[in-house]
């Protein structure tokens, strides 16, 4: 028997050799009882692991410590029967296995949404991808370190890892999902996922309803809505819903039947919040939901009727790449910061592209140490947005957006004081091309433009705008460039004057991330001052349009004319 | 309450008795199929792995099973087809069980009692509080910080011999006082 055991301990290890394995697989077959005595033997292994943690646990819990390794001391004897009730409970408080098994379970089953259940043949079509990240900003996604083959599609049972920024993914049946790094959602199924850790916020369209998303200690179905789940350290989890409503299943970890669950659930509708905490105590609790806790994504409906003061009167409005407007499309956090503000020339673009609102794009902050805060009344009894400067390197960074070769730049602007000389980079555009629009002095805006091309000689070049007409601190400015190297043109305007020109160094073409606030490598050159609205287009326009541009702004902004 | 809600609430309840039934069948079935899955897949955590996909199999083919027969079995052969897939995909591990074995220890899981898995579960913890000393620190670092033999050999500055003596020892003594817990219960 002794020699079998040590068979045992070393197959349980790893060790077996080849006659060591055919030994052991001989002595198993060679009685029905030894079959039974290795189950037995190989269920104490794996569960020896669930039996120290909850020991461990109920060391911690009865000392109030961090569990130790123990001193020594010999084992004897028999344990008590006394004890294994406190045992079985110890057990399912550490089985992970328990806990795994039994969302497992109720998760594929989905015993309470109506139109949700999954159809594992039609999960399993489409080489088993059932999600995709169809949009990132800013984001780290883990997977993608340890060269998996492919970290953007995603099959049942597979994570998506990211530890920081944003990736949009979108399920097969239609449901998306904004996940805010660092997170860990595991893809259930084509209409579910598990969320370990991290935020998400879901967007749940007719043909996902039923959607889900379990967490460590809840579960929440969709009934056609909008929802935000974050889920902390300790697995404890809140859900907050901003549209429609949802249903939330509390505490499925001590849940030892799916009535039991149920008979926990709440329901949620919109503005309304609910968390989950798990653990000696358990509560469920409604409160407001705070949408600015969570990653949305803004509408982009211009109401142009009834906000003609809002909207700038811009020509050419197809032709615009970028427009930016503080008063439209911006998504606040709790403190008044940017978290993302729409580019509304995505909603002038012809009908024929069909984009989502999810595949417009938006300048974005992730970094909610790095965001640059919005101002109602930022001046011109306007919102605009302020940066801080060097002193809180703040900067909001676009989704990829294509330019041309040729643009048109309008910028509404004042620089904030400073007691330096302030340099700071205001707007960051272009593909292998630069334009870049500078605060050079305290009192003095400029431009200037480089790029690097390998096929001609030189390989780099710059050229830098000289600007002489100062504009006071606080004080609102329209700073507008043209520039076209076809045409041979590269101008800066200030309020409507051309006040610097010179030589274009080469195309703009690219279809970059462009930088508000700072430099292109975004660690340096931190504008300080606000910004109320940014207009880029595609091309040059030409004199007549350039200037009706400008107007329009200018009559916005109560600017005159220089 | 519009019809539609109605009809919605109808098949929520359908659902959740199905559901209810596979969940108190699963409890009942889930220590055999633990005990085979262990034995057959020697690494704890691809054991884990393996247990996952099982359970996510039994739920996602539930409707598949016929009610008139026994579950554990059913849910069994599932467990089986997923080890024989996990030996393909570690086809390089040579410490792989034959198919005759398998076999021979799915029957003896089919056979063996879900309550008599359930308390070698609770009498293992009682031991687990017994163990003492070396033997104790080895088990604790080999399974709760889940350290490999050679650097718990490095850490205690001993050899490797010397800790697979040890660890061999702390199981022995457990399997023992796991018996002789079971059996003192019984009596």
């Amino acid at each position: 028997m002794n020699n079998v055991e040590k068979l045992f301990d070393r197959y349980v290890d790893g060790l077996l050799t080849s006659e060591e394995l055919a030994d052991l697989e001989d002595w198993i077959a060679s009685d029905p009882s030894h079959a039974k005595q290795f189950l037995e033997w190989s269920a104490t292994h794996l569960d020896l692991g669930v039996a120290l943690r909850s020991d461990a646990l109920r060391e911690a819990v009865s000392q109030s410590r961090v569990p130790q390794l123990t001193q020594p001391e010999n084992v004897s004897g028999s344990a008590q029967p006394q004890n294994v009730l406190g045992s079985a409970v110890g057990y399912l408080i550490v089985s992970g296995v328990a806990v795994i098994l039994t969302i497992g379970i109720l998760s594929l089953i989905r015993p309470w949404s109506s139109g949700g259940q999954t159809n594992v043949a039609e999960t399993e079509t489409k080489n088993g991808v059932i999600a995709r990240v169809v949009q990132r900003i800013d984001c780290v996604i883990e997977n993608e370190k340890w060269g998996a083959s492919s970290a953007t599609h995603f099959e049942a049972g597979q994570s998506v890892l990211i530890s920081e920024g944003l990736a949009i993914i979108e399920f097969d049946r239609g449901a998306r999902v904004i996940l805010e790094g660092p997170a860990d959602l595991e893809i259930v199924s084509d209409n579910s996922g598990f969320l370990r850790s991290g935020k998400l916020t879901a967007n749940v369209p007719e043909s996902a309803i039923g959607f889900e998303i379990v967490t460590p200690n809840s579960r929440v179905v969709d009934h056609g809505t909008e929802f935000g789940i974050s889920v902390d350290a300790n697995g404890d989890s809140e859900t907050h819903v901003f549209d429609g409503e949802v249903e939330l299943f509390a505490d499925l970890n001590q849940a030892t039947s799916p009535t039991e669950i149920e008979s926990k659930s709440l329901h949620l509708v919109e503005r309304e919040a609910a968390r989950v905490t798990n653990g000696v105590f358990h509560e469920t609790e409604h409160f407001p939901a705070s949408p600015r806790e969570f990653i949305r994504v803004a509408s982009l409906e211009v109401d142009e009727e009834n906000d003609s003061v809002t909207v700038s009167d811009l020509p050419q409005r197809d032709r615009l790449a970028m427009w930016f407007e503080a008063s439209q499309g911006v998504q606040l956090d709790a403190d008044s910061r940017i978290v993302s503000w729409q580019n509304l020339a995505s909603a002038y673009q012809p009908k024929s592209t069909n984009q989502s609102s999810f595949e417009t794009s938006a300048a974005w902050q992730v970094n909610s140490q790095r965001r640059p805060r919005w101002d109602k009344d930022g001046f011109a009894n306007r919102p605009a947005i302020e940066f801080g400067g060097f002193e809180s390197n703040e900067f909001l960074a676009t989704s990829p957006i294509k330019t041309g070769p040729d643009t048109t730049v309008l910028v509404v602007c004042s620089f904030g004081r400073v007691s330096g000389l302030g340099y700071g980079h205001i707007l960051s555009l272009g593909g292998r091309g630069k334009l870049i629009m500078v605060r050079s002095k305290p009192q003095l805006p400029g431009v200037f433009s480089w790029s690097f091309d390998h096929e001609q000689t030189p390989k780099f070049r710059l050229r830098s705008l000289e600007v002489k007409a100062e504009i006071a601190e606080e004080t609102p400015m329209i700073g507008a460039i043209r520039y076209s190297s076809n045409s041979n043109i590269f101008q800066f305007y200030q309020n409507g004057k051309l006040v610097a020109e010179g030589d274009p160094v080469g195309s703009l073409v690219g279809n970059e991330s462009h930088i508000i606030g700072c430099g292109n490598e975004r660690n340096r050159f931190f504008f300080k001052g606000r910004v109320a609205e940014i207009v880029v287009y595609d091309h040059m326009l030409d004199q007549q349009s350039f200037s009706q541009a400008s107007s329009a702004l200018m009559k916005k902004y109560g600017i005159e004319f220089n | 309450m519009t019809q539609k809600r109605i009809q919605e609430s109808s098949m929520v309840k359908a659902e959740g008795e199905r559901s209810e039934d596979l969940a108190v069948l699963w409890l009942k079935a889930e220590p055999a199929v633990r005990a085979f899955v262990a034995a057959t897949v020697w690494d704890a955590h691809h054991a884990e792995d393996v247990l996952q996909e099982v359970a996510t199999v039994v739920a996602k083919n539930y409707d598949s099973y016929d009610a008139s027969r026994p579950f554990p079995p059913w849910c069994l052969g599932i467990a089986r087809l997923k080890v024989l897939e996990y030996f393909r995909a570690n086809s390089r591990d040579r410490t792989t069980l034959s198919n005759g074995t398998l076999l021979a220890l799915e029957s003896a899981a089919q056979n063996i009692a879900e309550d008599h898995l359930v308390a070698r579960r609770a009498a293992l913890q009682a031991c687990v509080r017994k163990l003492r000393g070396r033997q104790r620190q080895v088990i604790e670092m080999k399974y709760l910080l889940e350290v490999s033999i050679e650097e718990i050999a490095k850490r205690l500055a001993t050899s490797v011999n010397a800790i697979g003596v040890t660890l061999h020892r702390a199981r022995t003594n457990l399997r023992e006082c796991v018996k002789l817990t079971l059996a003192e219960t019984a009596e």
